[in-house]
């Protein structure tokens, strides 16, 4: 299952958590779980996404609408090996 | 047992009553807590084990939780499972169940769950997991009854554990099967094969220490021969463990829904939203409805207030008159001519701003951005590329810094090339005062097309880098979307006056100087005559003069090349400059104004270039700073020609549509040359 699920993320693109729910047969929240395991096993790190500790010195950061609630992962060396080794 | 904080402690005192004693485990700090249950003729006596993540044994709470559980052995084991985080709880649960301990599942905050919309069906639930399920609320008291009965019956009936059957590929299936082959001969009471060998796989040096001490050394190295790749197997087995607690927390929650016909709105919305096609329509039908909408609702506005603007600035200026002429055109055309125009855009932007900020309660945004990106990442743009592009929605010059964050250099840069191609805010403001003053009727429509083609701009664009200059590796984008929810009118009212005081603040400010500046520019050398002429042979009219050669081939005339340059400073700029010009030039509304002296065929390249030049010098700045002098002066000097290229094959296209010829009544003379 998570070797799946790290395969779908070298896939690249854009996917919603609840798409990769579906495709797994799982729910979200599972989903979200095993991205940050990947993440704590070091194959796939957060990839910024998150302007909320910048907004403090930026002169825009009222009429900036906001990032949405997403993340965006990379694979790691160790992640990009692994998949590759599964593919 | 259970997870931290899923109410264990609250359903512990509440089953326990008065008979609760309270201690400390013998030789640590951590809390014991002992209590006494009658049910059904039968007394029980409850243990209150410290909330534990797994029994990996990393804190002393986890030892103590394990510990008990391995060498006290209970009657019958019940594990609290917080409703609201179901999988959390199972996955807890996939790993007690490699102890042969009889379970009862107390499924807590049953009453919360149903209120977030996603009742957790516990017979369902029961059925996958082949354990008894109990619904309960512990702050209530609710179902504690049933609780206790079941628990008795188990610990009477002592039904047997169902092994759990942990779905892994075939090499692992075949090491665990192994391992638990080589290791079982010599595991002692109470320890299990089965719970051993998935710690030695996840890495759990205690038990891994122990295994070794009780293994004769023969078998250590037929251990190490067996496990080549202890990580692999951690990571399917915890995939495993993931995928069980996933599908039974699937199967308790969605068929339930299904079987009663009924799936949530969030779930009926998206299929459409979230749709590849279906969804960039629906964006589009939304785009054209907050436009339409702003038109239909703020015009009125809008008009009532420039009434009321042009009267007190005639009264101001009435009053001005014993000061000279100049101090008196300074007041209805200098000041009212940038700070009355600023005043009646309030209108259009409250109304445009809370439209936005309606979807984005709605949690609808978020699709949009989704489907956004998918649309981008189908030509090359890639995974956090588009995260500042969407921040761009708001403004150009933060999303550029937030560029900083994509690692590839390749990437990085594309993306802040591309950035300035985003609408922001400040173009919707000059398309939604804009517009509607060159098209009356197709106001929306032309907005959407001009949105539209700035996003193609950017798709073709980054197409054609991606695969020429910036070549670089896919990244992927996991993106959460919020649940949809009825928008509330507070968050509403306080995004609209938040926005609406940064744009009198950050904007305001500017576009009343360059306003003023401009109208100097325009009225020097020449003084106070009041005639057109004076402008033609104005500082700006020079400047305007030396550069239309530049738009000639769409028969933009001086006042719009002027307009455009200005815009260099900051957007909104364009509609001040313009006002100011065309007031100056003796007309009475903007609208009228222009509408009378320009073709739709050259308002629309007049708008096409505003809106894929330079958005403001800030943003220049801003490329600059993240991408180097270089950088900067290659990605204006694109935009320079691809707005001025895609300006003029627009208006070589309206112009075949015959929209070249088509003007408002009363042409002026108005300084065309």
């Amino acid at each position: 299952m998570m070797e799946r699920l790290l395969a779908r993320v070298a896939v690249g693109g854009s996917v919603h958590l609840g798409e990769l729910a579906d495709e797994l047969g799982v729910t979200a929240t599972v989903v979200r779980d095993m991205l940050r395991d990947l993440a704590l096993r070091g194959y796939l790190k957060p990839a910024g996404g998150d302007c909320s500790t910048k907004c403090g010195g930026c002169a825009f950061s009222t009429s900036c609408h906001g990032a949405p609630s997403a993340q965006t992962w990379t694979l790691t060396d160790k992640g990009r090996r692994s998949a590759a080794g599964a593919a | 047992m259970g997870q931290p904080n899923v109410g264990k402690s609250t359903l512990f005192a509440r089953l326990t009553g008065t008979s609760l004693e309270a201690g400390n485990w013998p030789g640590k700090t951590v809390e014991r807590r002992e209590g006494r249950v009658t049910s059904a003729g039968r007394a029980l006596t409850l243990i209150d084990l410290p909330g534990t993540y797994s029994f990996s044994a990393s804190s002393e709470e986890e030892r103590i939780a394990r510990d008990y559980v391995l060498q006290e052995r209970p009657d019958v084991l019940i594990v609290v499972v917080d409703a609201t985080a179901l999988e959390r709880g199972l996955y807890l649960l996939a790993e007690v169940l490699l102890l042969p301990v009889p379970v009862v599942v107390a499924l807590n905050r049953t009453d919360l769950a149903e209120r977030a919309g996603a009742p957790v069906d516990a017979r369902a639930l029961s059925l996958a997991l082949g354990l008894p399920v109990v619904p309960v609320v512990a702050r209530t008291g609710l179902g504690l009854d049933a609780l206790a009965a079941e628990v008795v019956r188990v610990a009477t009936h002592r039904d047997a554990v169902p092994p759990v059957a942990f779905e892994v590929d075939h090499a692992t299936a075949v090491l665990l099967q192994r391992a638990t082959a080589l290791v079982a001969p010599h595991v002692p009471a109470p320890y299990t094969a089965g719970w051993i060998v998935h710690k030695l796989l996840e890495g759990d040096t205690e038990m891994v220490d122990l295994l070794r001490s009780w293994l004769p050394r023969d078998d250590h190295a037929a251990l190490d021969a067996l496990i080549v790749d202890a990580e692999a197997a951690s990571m399917a087995v915890a995939g495993a463990r993931y995928a069980w607690a996933g599908r039974a927390a699937r199967s308790a929650l969605a068929p339930a829904e299904a079987r009663v016909g009924r799936t949530s709105w969030t779930d009926r919305i998206d299929r459409v939203a979230l749709h590849p096609f279906a969804g960039l329509l629906l964006l589009i039908a939304l785009s054209f409805g907050v436009y339409h909408v702003t038109l239909v609702v703020a015009g009125p506005m809008q008009d009532l207030l420039e009434g009321w603007v042009m009267a007190v600035g005639a009264w101001c200026g009435a009053r001005a008159a014993g000061l000279g002429t100049l101090a008196q055109e300074f007041v209805v055309n200098g000041l009212f001519g940038s700070v009355g125009l600023l005043i009646t855009f309030l209108p259009v932007l409250a109304v445009f701003f809370a439209a936005f900020a309606l979807l984005e309660d709605t949690g609808y945004m978020a699709r949009a951005a989704f489907v956004l990106d998918r649309t981008l990442s189908a030509v090359g743009l890639r995974g956090k590329s588009f995260l500042p592009m969407f921040v761009g929605a708001g403004c150009n010059v933060p999303a550029i810094f937030g560029a900083r964050v994509i690692e590839s250099r390749s990437a990085r840069l594309l993306t802040i090339l591309l950035l300035p191609l985003v609408p922001c805010s400040a173009r919707f403001v000059v398309l939604a005062l804009l517009v509607p003053a060159f098209f009356v009727a197709v106001a929306p429509a032309v907005s959407v097309g001009l949105i539209g083609l700035n996003i193609a701009v950017i798709a073709l664009l980054g197409f054609c880098l991606s695969r020429t200059l910036f070549r670089g590796e896919r990244q992927s984008f996991v993106m959460e979307l919020p649940r949809y929810s009825v928008p509330s009118l507070a968050a509403v009212s306080v995004s609209v006056w938040t926005k609406l005081k940064a744009f009198l603040h950050d904007a305001g400010t500017m576009i009343v100087v360059i306003a003023i500046a401009v109208w100097a520019l325009s009225t020097f050398p020449n003084g106070s005559n009041g005639q057109d002429a004076s402008i033609e042979t104005s500082y700006l009219g020079r400047i305007g003069h030396f550069l239309e050669p530049l738009g000639a081939p769409m028969d933009l005339d001086w006042r719009l090349i002027v307009a455009i340059f200005t815009g260099f400073i900051a957007k909104e700029v364009v509609i001040t400059t313009l006002g100011v010009l065309y007031a100056v030039s003796g007309e009475d509304a903007l609208t009228e104004a222009m509408t009378s002296t320009i073709s739709p065929a050259t308002a629309l390249a007049f708008l096409v270039i505003t809106m894929l030049f330079i958005p403001c010098v800030g943003t220049v700045a801003a490329m600059r700073r993240e991408a180097g002098t270089r950088w900067m002066l290659f990605g204006t000097a694109l935009l320079l020609v691809v707005s001025y290229v895609f300006g003029y094959g627009v208006y070589e296209l309206a112009s075949l549509l015959g929209l070249d010829e088509l003007r408002g009544a009363g042409v002026t003379e108005g300084g065309r040359g």
